[in-house]
């Protein structure tokens, strides 16, 4: 039977948390980046480059997590493919038996990358663009040819039929020509899809991250320009895929009709209990995981800490380690009883990003839920 | 009849998915998984069957049923795989 995939992640989502297994795992491969975005906490710090791994330490450890039961992996950066072992690293990845994403900024799409991944398919290849000109570019990568290069990756791989999605990232930068961005997403035949959420750096890579993060109201106007953009686009071109989405979502209703067996009703509650009493309302470090370009396990991209080295500690042990800590991780009471947090989904990950702490409230998301809720009145 | 090269089998999470491991012209808009039983005659295709009928000895070894059942079944099994061009 061929299942729709969200609803089997779910399914399968409920079995992991319930007996702690490592479902899903993204792997930071590297914090390079041919890109010198000034909203990145990470990519090119100096300390970063000389702690990457080999290809055969990647592997050892995906072997590892795989053997406890991932199924699902990202491969992220940094720009993946700018690392010369990248294809010993993927393709090894995929002889394991998993579902493999890739993460690029589409820049560094060569003729000779894109025939790989017509060979060797991910399921799924997402791309960021960071504008929808070389003024754009060059404001937000500091490369205006980058534009270029953007364009052309997305040519090869449409000339190759090969599947991808793109989304941006909402800063100050990017917001100067969100519109634009966003009409660009549309024209693709894509829908529009980004982050907001810039957090404070991690490394010591030279960018004053923070300045680029759009205040609450900021956000507020660039959202509201968003929908504006896709309105026009849709009132000059029509909206397209209608009838592709009305049949997805046939079977994905259909797919979510077929009951739960008891064994995965048992699941469910397991998971749904589990959450009800811990800080994380997400997977992380329950049945998704996070290995950061030095090895090091945590429970995802936005919490570095606590970590467990990998290349000192097996995965099992190291992943049990960190359940361990997740668990013992206090909730914010004031994020717990707030009546925004619906609209807020408060994460302990960035509440310690942002405090220090993850029992404390962070005002910046405060105000981000507070300017969400006006935006939908 | 055999399952082609390039695709394994896992069981994860309480499920029987089938994964293509790249290099491979197979195409599943979505992911492939098996019933309990369904795997079951799976890994006897990996190895190799001369016809449906070993895939029937096969089920009614595991399950309390009749040798008709088990040839409709496996039949039908079989009829999906190709249908999906996941034998060879």
């Amino acid at each position: 039977m061929i299942q729709t995939f969200q609803v089997l992640i779910d399914r399968m989502t409920y079995h992991a948390d319930a007996n702690r297994i490592p479902l899903t795992g993204s792997f930071e491969l590297t914090a390079r980046c041919n890109l010198h975005c000034g909203m990145c906490f990470i990519c090119n710090a100096p300390e970063a480059r000389k702690s990457e791994l080999s290809a055969a330490q990647w592997l050892d450890i995906m072997t590892q997590a795989r053997d406890e039961g991932m199924l699902f992996a990202l491969l992220t950066g940094g720009e993946v493919f700018v690392l010369d072992n990248f294809w010993d690293i993927y393709t090894g990845a995929k002889r394991l038996g998993l579902y493999i994403t890739i993460n690029s900024n589409g820049t560094t799409i060569t003729p000779e990358i894109a025939d790989m991944l017509v060979r060797y398919p991910p399921v799924r290849l997402t791309i960021t663009i960071y504008g929808a000109s070389e003024e754009g570019y060059r404001r937000v990568t500091g490369s205006g040819d980058a534009y270029r290069k953007m364009l052309r990756g997305l040519e090869l791989l449409e000339e190759r039929g090969i599947e991808y999605r793109l989304r941006t990232t909402l800063t100050k930068d990017t917001s100067v020509e969100i519109g634009e961005i966003t009409k660009l997403i549309l024209s693709y035949g894509q829908q529009m899809s980004y982050t907001n959420y810039i957090m404070p750096g991690v490394l010591d890579n030279g960018n004053d991250v923070l300045s680029q993060r759009l205040s609450p109201e900021e956000a507020a106007i660039a959202t509201k320009q968003i929908h504006r953009a896709i309105q026009e686009y849709y009132d000059e071109h029509g909206r397209p895929g209608v009838e592709e989405y009305r049949r997805f979502l046939e079977k994905y209703n259909a797919d979510r009709q077929i009951p739960l067996d008891p064994e995965q009703e048992r699941m469910h509650k397991i998971s749904l209990d589990r959450r009800k009493n811990t800080a994380f309302y997400c997977q992380a470090g329950r049945s998704h995981f996070w290995v950061s370009y030095n090895g090091r396990l945590s429970i995802c991209g936005l919490s570095r800490e606590p970590s467990v080295d990998l290349l000192k500690t097996p995965f099992r042990s190291a992943f049990d380690e960190l359940g361990k800590a997740v668990e013992e991780i206090p909730l914010c009471e004031d994020c717990k009883s707030c009546e925004h947090r619906y609209v807020c989904s408060p994460c302990p990950a960035k509440l310690y990003g942002e405090t220090g702490r993850y029992d404390q409230k962070a005002e910046y998301l405060c105000s981000f839920a507070e300017s969400n809720l006006m935006l939908r009145e | 009849m055999k399952i082609k090269d390039g695709l394994m089998l896992r069981e994860v999470a309480g499920q029987w998915v089938v994964v293509p491991l790249g290099d491979n012209v197979i195409e599943i808009n979505g992911i492939v998984t098996l019933s309990a039983s369904a795997a079951i005659l799976w890994k006897e295709l990996e190895k190799g069957v001369d016809s449906p009928d070993s895939l029937a000895d096969v089920l009614c070894a595991e399950y309390a049923i009749d040798r008709e059942t088990a040839l409709a079944d496996s039949g039908e099994f079989v009829k999906e795989l190709e249908s999906k061009g996941l034998l060879e």
